[in-house]
């Protein structure tokens, strides 16, 4: 597999992963209520291993994908030349029009395709959020509820690593890590800043059209990419 | 509107308040005048949901911070 066509599918899908709103939106709640209830200052500290939570919860997946697919390579041959570009074409076609129509509910607010009691839960124990431990276990299942929709976004990655032997793989590594959390940095930017979540809420909403269009555009240009991997290298 | 749920009430907007960055004195001062506002408001009215609460609330608290009233009523909406 090419340098540029792996770099490319590394950066969508993670750029792609960036756009979904879970982990962003469980943050405003936590930073929101952990300063309302101590201090700016603490939620800062526990946003920070909000923060590794999340990281920490990326990088278990993207390690058990790695060593299922390096596994599974290594016994059946290379990506292209496999079933598998293929199947992925079809599983982000329809991640794409799932993505559009069912990933924010319609309504006021940027509520999303999760139950409303499953999202309740997880805002009663984003206001609850008392000590570091709190904090890293709450960013560790922020992203599990959507796995549905990014699932395949970490084994897309997961693949083209353990199909690309030209360019250190650290680098790729690093790309998955810095892009993926960049969102919770910049939410943490917005509120250490001075914009409360009133501010950023009405910007969710205001964009939430956008995220809707882009997510969409992301799954079709992986399924585009996937397509041409499993055309011209197959 | 009975005492324990008036004190619930008055913390979530407390705890709202401050998250905003609304100074404690001014906070403390905003929520007394919510709070008289909400029980003029539901004077009358037999039953009350927990959606006419929060609407009602909302709409007092609009007078005083909007970035309050904004977060009170969309805090269940935001995921």
């Amino acid at each position: 597999m090419g340098i540029f066509i792996s770099l490319e599918i590394v950066f969508l899908a993670m750029l792609t992963y960036c756009l979904f709103q879970l982990p962003a939106g469980i943050f405003s709640i936590f930073y929101h209520y952990a300063s309302g209830k101590s201090s700016s200052r603490k939620a800062d500290g526990l946003s920070i291993y909000y923060i590794l939570g999340v990281e920490l919860f990326l990088s278990v997946i993207f390690l058990l994908l790695y060593l299922i697919f390096s596994y599974l390579f290594i016994n059946i041959g290379p990506f292209t030349s496999t079933i598998f570009p293929w199947v992925l074409v079809g599983i982000f076609l329809a991640l794409s029009i799932a993505s559009f129509f069912f990933y924010f509910r319609k309504g006021a607010g940027t509520e999303l395709f999760i139950s409303r009691k499953l999202a309740n839960r997880i805002s009663a124990n984003a206001k609850n959020v008392k000590t570091s431990s709190d904090a890293l276990v709450l960013g560790f299942t922020a992203s599990i509820p959507e796995l549905i929709f990014t699932f395949p976004l970490f084994a897309a990655t997961a693949i083209v690593l353990a199909n690309t032997t030209e360019v250190p793989r650290p680098l790729f590594v690093l790309l998955y890590i810095v892009i993926a959390i960049s969102p919770l940095f910049f939410y943490h930017h917005l509120f250490h800043t001075g914009h409360n979540l009133a501010e950023i809420q009405r910007s969710r909403v205001k964009n939430e059209t956008f995220y809707r269009i882009a997510i969409c555009i992301g799954f079709l240009l992986l399924a585009l990419t996937m397509f041409n991997l499993g055309f011209y290298y197959g | 509107m009975d005492s324990t749920l008036e004190k619930n009430i008055a913390r979530e907007l407390k705890i709202d308040l401050k998250g905003i960055g609304v100074p404690e004195g001014a906070a403390v001062s905003f929520v007394d005048n919510i709070i008289a506002d909400t029980k003029k408001a539901l004077k009358g009215k037999n039953v009350v949901t927990e959606k006419d609460l929060t609407r009602i609330v909302a709409r007092e608290a609009k007078k005083y911070n909007p970035d309050l009233a904004y977060v009170y009523k969309n805090r269940d909406k935001i995921i």
